[in-house]
């Protein structure tokens, strides 16, 4: 090889990593070479107060800047028709109570909540086929999305988002809601197994109502995020393993007829637990904190 | 020159990869990307001063064994809280002959003022502010004729001589009442002898520990007051009021009751209005800013009733068509080290930032409260209507500490008598009688209300506490036609029981707005 060889090869490896550095500073937005929300410091600095209080990263940190804006939605209602026209047909028998309404049919029920949330438990499981056993977690998520679309229930914006184990065979398939690539959190499809059977599907589906662009700003880094999500919690007793921070929409399941939700940022603990940092303020998401009562006058 | 072209490329790519890296690794956010919080002004009510936040719960003018109730919201009541304002504010050092403790019992009373929540005198307060700091919870003023010109000067030599002054005159007054059965002598030598020529004195009283405090007051500074005073007692319509204690209770209504506070109940026949009703009109977005900070971070939940709820993720918010209702729960883990004064001041310049201090409404308590390990002032407020204390489900409230405002709910309407369309040709509004009820007596209100209460427990109590017994408004009716309905107030044991004054029915909780 000569040196004009030599010159050649390395002018087509810089510039692929030119391509590659380039690719990662300036998309999607041309904004992100100069506009990085965490720098290295910071990130250094977060690495190690995770550390101090027994919290180890094991994910990437987004580091660009990110906007958001509020979205408002309203409980998905119309999705009840379908779900019962799809499940029951026409023929049920239906109780009313204050708070839910109960369609049942020979081998199925229905729970209709106040708040739009919707159960529906197979009486005897639908088995999802012989040996799933076998199958691996993406056979398996097949599989599960395979019986909601024979269902009618794989509704469009449908995404996979995790599993939770409770024991060796009981297992839950989460599915969330996902609007222009951001995953709506609270819409969700928790599918429940046994063995390979589905016993239950809870649908709590939601509706964009409108974006609201006039208030769009920038989010939190991620970094912030969880530097409030420890101040929070407090130093784990073990040491805990951060496994995702995920910006997306969040909200609680209210009795209302439309409502704004945040973007939060959503971080997974141990495979298990998700804490939702509101993108925006840095507040750890509650509940509505309206109290029902005031204390007595002069309780003590 | 190819092998150049190749080397310039090359070098050229060498460095943009370097460039490239370094900010991708180390870019910072350039200065004019990085904006500063913008705070927006947000124009509130100012806070009033510390001589507006204060009122007296009930002023009771005596006069020849009658007594007369005043309540927020009647003009005698104003003008006599004005005066006796005015009076503490200006009083000098050389206006007040003496101070002193004399007995409380044996004085004949002309006008009586009730504090609560208590009014603060003495040092920073505009309320006697050369005079050792007290929490005044009762202020007494009465006169003395003075025998001679001389009398007044001599009493104020010698404290014991002054007491024996107030008593003998006193008596003297008892006797002349005896002589004359309708008791108008007595009223008409009051009225003859002019103001300056009277000893006057004011009692400023603590009921917790009986501690009081007594000054002489010059003639010429009263007048204001003797002037509204002459204008009641000249009044022939007024009704007159007794006060109830126990003992006259047990005889009345054959059961044995503690009376928990000063309770006056009207003699004669008391005609009330049922009246119409107005929301407050509350101004959404100016209230909004003065919660939120920064209102932008703020999302809203619309409700199926019509409310608005609003929460940054911490603090909430619900405004509905008739009040609002605040929470901020990181700040219930706080405590308060205000004393009185400062808690007083601070409530005051709470309602004015959220949503303003209307002139009909009046503080009506302010208690230091704890719970949980935490501690909070509480402070509640009622409107009022011509002397008449307007009840709602949700009152007025706020409770704070240290950390700020904790829970804040407001739940004002605006009261009017029923106005009739047709015009008198005088200009005059006219009312709708139809609307006036005549009260029942208070003593059937109340067996009425021991009556309930009793049901509510399965033995029946021996012995009960009467917190509270007056006539008041309670609002009911529906968000389309909302009333302000007259009802007895009676609390038995904390329990509050409101009796529709014109028949007696109770009226639920659950009916109350």
């Amino acid at each position: 090889m000569n040196l004009g060889q030599a010159k050649s090869i390395l002018i087509i490896a810089f510039l692929g990593l030119n391509l590659f550095l380039g690719y990662q500073l300036f998309w999607p937005d041309f904004g992100r070479l100069t506009d990085v929300a965490v720098t290295a410091e910071e990130l250094s600095g977060l690495e190690k107060m995770l550390d101090e209080n027994n919290y180890v990263l094991e994910t990437s940190i987004d580091r660009g800047v990110k906007k958001s804006e509020f979205l408002k939605v309203s409980a998905n209602r119309e999705v009840k028709e379908g779900i019962i026209k799809n499940l029951i047909g026409q023929v049920a028998e239906v109780d009313y109570t204050d708070e839910i309404i109960h369609y049942r049919a020979s081998d199925l029920s229905i729970l209709e909540h106040q708040s739009g949330l919707i159960q529906v438990d197979f009486n005897e499981g639908v088995c999802l086929g012989e040996n799933t056993e076998d199958l691996d977690k993406s056979e398996m998520q097949a599989k599960v999305e395979e019986f909601l679309a024979e269902n009618e229930l794989k509704f469009e914006g449908l995404r996979f988002d995790s599993v939770e184990k409770e024991n060796e065979d009981q297992e839950t398939f989460l599915f969330n809601q996902e609007l222009d690539g951001k995953p709506i959190f609270s819409g969700h499809f928790r599918v429940k197994l046994d063995g390979g059977t589905v016993n239950s599907v809870a649908i709590y589906w939601l509706k964009p109502v409108e974006r609201i662009p006039e208030r769009e700003m920038e989010v939190i880094p991620a970094t912030d995020a969880l530097h409030n999500l420890v101040n929070n919690l407090g130093p784990g007793v073990e040491k805990r393993k951060i496994n995702k921070v995920e910006l997306g929409y969040y909200t609680e399941e209210y009795e209302a007829e439309k409502w704004e939700i945040p973007p939060v940022w959503r971080i997974t603990l141990d495979e298990k637990e998700h804490y939702y940092i509101n993108a925006f303020t840095g507040n750890l998401e509650q509940e509505p904190v309206i109290l029902e009562e005031l204390p007595a006058n002069g309780e003590s | 020159m190819t092998e150049t072209f190749k080397s310039l490329l090359l070098l050229l790519l060498v460095t943009l990869s370097l460039v490239l890296t370094y900010q991708l690794w180390y870019g910072e956010k350039p200065a004019e990307l990085t904006a500063d919080d913008v705070y927006e002004r947000v124009v509130v009510e100012t806070p009033r001063p510390m001589e507006k936040l204060i009122t007296p719960e009930q002023i009771i003018i005596e006069n020849d064994n009658n007594s007369y109730l005043f309540r927020k919201n009647q003009d005698t009541y104003s003008n006599l809280w004005a005066e006796l304002s005015g009076l503490l504010q200006d009083l000098e050092q050389d206006d007040i002959f003496t101070e002193w403790s004399i007995p409380d019992d044996g004085v004949s009373n002309l006008v009586r003022f009730y504090f609560d929540p208590a009014l603060p005198i003495g040092e920073d307060m505009p309320w006697l502010p050369y005079t050792t700091s007290l929490e005044v919870e009762e202020i007494k003023l009465y006169s003395v004729e003075t025998v001679d010109d001389n009398a007044g000067e001599e009493n104020h030599e010698d404290e014991e001589e002054n007491e024996n002054a107030v008593i003998e005159n006193n008596n003297q007054v008892d006797e002349n009442d005896e002589v004359d059965e309708d008791g108008k002598a007595a009223e008409e030598d009051e009225k003859e002898v002019p103001a300056e020529e009277k000893e006057w004195f004011l009692v400023l009283k603590k009921s917790e520990n009986n501690s009081a405090r007594s000054l002489a007051i010059n003639g010429e500074n009263i007048e204001g007051i003797v002037h509204v005073l002459n204008q009641v007692t000249d009044d022939n319509n007024e009704v007159s009021f007794t006060k109830v204690g126990s003992d006259f209770l047990e005889e009345k209504i054959g059961r044995e009751i503690e009376v928990r506070s000063s309770i006056y109940v009207p003699n004669d026949i008391i005609s009330m209005d049922t009246l119409e009703v107005i929301p407050e009109n509350l101004d959404r977005e100016r209230l909004l800013k003065t919660f939120f900070v920064d209102y932008n971070l703020v999302r809203t939940i619309e409700e199926g009733d019509g409310s608005f709820i609003y929460t940054d993720g911490g603090k909430g918010l619900r405004i509905s068509e008739t009040g609002i209702e605040y929470s901020d729960p990181r700040k219930e883990e706080g405590n308060s080290t205000l004393n009185y004064r400062e808690a007083l001041r601070n409530c005051g310049r709470l309602i004015s930032y959220h949503g303003g201090w209307p002139d009909n409404l009046r503080l009506e308590e302010l208690v230091f409260s704890s719970r949980g390990g935490y501690s909070y002032y509480d402070s509640e407020w009622l409107m009022y209507h011509e002397g008449y204390p307007v009840h709602v489900e949700k009152p007025t409230r706020a409770l704070f500490n240290d950390l700020g405002l904790v829970n804040y709910t407001r739940s004002l309407f605006f009261t009017r008598k029923t106005p009739i369309n047709n015009d008198d040709g005088e200009g005059k509004q006219a009312f709708d009688d139809e609307e006036k009820h005549n009260i029942a007596d208070w003593d059937k209100a109340l067996i009425k209300a021991i009556t309930i209460y009793d049901a509510g427990y399965p033995v029946r109590r021996p012995r009960l506490n009467l917190d509270a017994m007056e006539l008041g408004y309670v609002i009911t009716g529906t968000p389309d036609s909302f009333k302000a309905l007259p009802v007895w107030l009676i609390q038995l044991d904390g329990e509050k029981i409101y009796l529709s004054a014109e028949n007696l029915e109770q009226v639920a909780e659950e009916d109350i707005f």
